[in-house]
């Protein structure tokens, strides 16, 4: 038995049926999306508000800028700034100078057994499912004997041990896709083993350093829970900051949103721009391009 | 320029693994040698044990009169090339080519001379300041061979160059590596896998199988006087026809009985053969020593048999017929005029005087003579 319908007909009927199917979809996916960016979308609304404003929901109301100025006028804020920069930037630095010749060498090292590699690699892996809560209290104690407690080097010296594994994880599946043939080759033509690194690898990695970079320096940003539990006032970081707050000044719905609407702008602006590499480096080693 | 010396080499590997078994071989200076072989041979791990890339397990190897063992592959003098370019993808080709210069600090009005020059030889100039994925395979391969003449190493090594290119531009690029070697007066270690190429290139062909060195000859040597059935097979294409068979008496001479025919050999190797009356044999006979067709004055060594075209292919220049008697098939290598058809018996004649005899066990030749 054949279909009645002319060929335009079953292919308009079809089309229907996709544009039917992509129109529920877009729906759905809409809502998941603004269910979740509610909290973020209220908190910058309130921070446009003034206090009194802010203690209803409202969507409507008379925008000012009066909360950032108070906000932003806070002199206290600026050590916290400070600090946070600081572990930022040579967190990163660190974690990164650390990590790429630890990925390199995991990655194209000749140890006697070829397994050793990845054995290795395993062991750091399993580092990053630490949860930090689980060394929480050695880690305090053993601050506390070697009078790093608030201490901006002490934390950044946990930064590094966190972060390290996070960059070796991720660059060494660049690595892996870098053939090995190209080191050898500039071995042969007379780089040493670091040269083969700085040269040849890390320059065909660049995507991946830039990804594992970004990714580092907004974990380091948003951590709360070691920097909290680690440091007091002289070393604290935004995050912290941010928890004080309602301690320090009370609950103060207004300003808390526009501080926060501050702290998280960086993050929010870095993973604008690393997009891209980041999912790369995220996906990279998964599917062979 | 010096030459290349490997003394008992042997490359075993942590879990106890022999890859190559004692390897000696004298390469000369300026020869082109081949190392041949299927894969698992460990060719290449020989070539890279020469590059410095492989521990020595044990051995020596020497270029020119300098034990190389304790030396890293910088040191070595020694260029590569690759069957996958391993170019450097981020740097341009002239800086591919200048790379090996610029760290051995030379200036850069002798690292553009060099790069100039070699890029000339090699017809590349145009393509200097491209990136190598902006590059043709076989213009890649060119900017490769490139990076090894700039630095004028004693020895080139080519670890199967030609393999990732498409079949004609493997020919063009054979001839153009060994018109290289001519120009240049460089010893180079060439591997590959493909016996063509290495019968075509090599002043000598090493030819190796599981670690062991099976012969060593110039293309013509292993050729015509194979020194064992794996080399008789190897080399040549359509590969050696082999039948099993026993030497017998016959009208007062010697003849080889395969069970389904019987062919006489020639009176002037019945001295060397002559010991292996009634025994069993390997009987050797290339494609291209078997005809379907000869004039009649022409048929004086050559012995006559039926077979049954089992399958015909034309290749325009010749026809390759496999064929079958009794229980015997083998290939035969014809004139492009051959009448011979599918699934019909022909006459063919097997050209005794090229035949080759292997002793059953040691799979060794008996020599003719």
């Amino acid at each position: 038995m054949s279909d009645p319908r002319t060929i335009q007909e079953i292919q308009r009927s079809i089309r229907t049926k996709k544009a039917v199917r992509m129109t529920v979809l877009t729906i759905f996916v809409f809502t998941v999306a603004i269910l979740y960016f509610s909290p973020v979308l209220y908190m910058h609304l309130s921070a446009f508000k003034t206090e009194y404003d802010a203690v209803s929901p409202s969507l409507f109301f008379k925008p000012t800028l009066d909360t950032f100025q108070k906000v932003l006028g806070d002199e206290t804020m600026y050590g916290y700034l400070k600090n946070s920069l600081f572990q930022v930037f040579v967190g990163t630095i660190i974690s990164l100078l650390l990590g790429i010749p630890a990925a390199f060498a995991l990655t194209f090292g000749k140890f006697k057994y070829r397994t050793t590699n990845n054995k290795i690699y395993l062991w750091f892996l399993t580092t990053i499912l630490l949860p930090p809560v689980a060394v929480i209290i050695p880690l305090y104690t053993w601050f506390q004997t070697v009078n790093l407690i608030d201490n901006r080097f002490g934390l950044m010296i946990i930064y590094v041990g966190f972060h390290v594994p996070i960059v070796v994880w991720m660059l060494h599946s660049f690595f892996s896709d870098v053939p090995v043939e190209i080191l050898e080759a500039a071995e042969i033509d007379g780089c040493s083993r670091f040269q083969q690194l700085t040269l040849i690898a890390a320059p065909l990695v660049k995507t991946g350093i830039i990804a594992a970079g970004l990714l580092v320096a907004v974990f380091i940003w948003n951590e709360f829970f070691l920097a909290f539990n680690l440091t007091g006032n002289e070393a604290a970081t935004l995050p912290v900051y941010m928890a004080r707050f309602r301690e320090q000044q009370g609950m103060f719905v207004a300003q808390l949103s526009a501080a926060s609407t501050v702290v998280i702008l960086p993050a929010v602006i870095f993973g604008w721009i690393s997009q891209k590499s980041l999912v790369k480096g995220l996906t990279a080693g998964g599917v062979k391009g | 320029m010096s030459g290349v010396t490997l003394k008992d080499l042997v490359k075993r590997y942590p879990n106890g693994f022999q890859a190559v078994n004692s390897i000696n071989l004298e390469i000369h200076d300026k020869e082109f040698v081949v190392l041949v072989g299927p894969s698992g041979c460990a060719k290449s791990t020989t070539l890279r044990m020469v590059a410095g890339l492989e521990e020595i397990s044990d051995g020596q190897i020497l270029i020119g009169d300098r034990v190389v063992n304790g030396v890293a592959a910088k040191d070595r003098n020694i260029a590569m090339v690759f069957q996958n370019y391993a170019l450097y993808p981020h740097m341009d080709v002239y800086k591919n080519m200048a790379f090996a210069l610029k760290l051995r600090k030379f200036t850069k009005e002798e690292i553009d001379k060099r790069v100039r020059r070699a890029a000339d030889i090699l017809g590349i100039v145009p393509l200097l300041e491209r990136k190598p994925k902006q590059l043709s395979g076989g213009q890649r391969q060119r900017v490769a061979v490139g990076r090894a003449i700039v630095r004028e190493p004693e020895v080139f090594l080519f670890d199967e160059p030609l393999s990732n290119l498409d079949a004609k531009l493997r020919v063009t690029m054979r001839a153009e590596v060994t018109k290289l070697q001519h120009q240049l007066e460089t010893t180079m270690i060439y591997v590959t896998h493909d016996q063509v190429e290495a019968m075509t290139m090599g002043d000598r062909i090493v030819i190796m199988k599981d670690g062991y060195i099976m012969q060593v000859g110039t293309p013509l040597e292993v050729y015509d006087s194979p020194d064992n059935e794996f080399v008789a097979g190897f080399i040549g294409s359509p590969a050696m026809n082999f039948f099993r068979a026993k030497l017998v008496q016959a009208d007062g001479g010697l003849a080889v009985d395969t069970g389904s025919f019987q062919v006489k050999v020639p009176k002037e190797y019945h001295d060397a053969y002559g010991s292996y009356k009634d025994k069993d044999v390997t009987f050797g006979m290339r494609p291209e020593n078997i005809a379907d067709d000869l004039p009649e004055d022409s048929r004086g060594q050559w012995e006559k048999l039926n077979a049954v075209v089992r399958l015909i292919e034309p290749l325009g220049a010749e026809i390759i017929l496999e064929m079958e008697s009794g229980q015997q098939r083998f290939t035969a290598r014809v004139d492009p005029q051959s009448k011979s058809r599918l699934n019909q018996t022909a006459q063919v004649y097997f050209n005794m005087r090229k035949m080759q005899l292997f002793d059953v066990k040691t799979e060794q030749v008996i020599p003719r003579r």
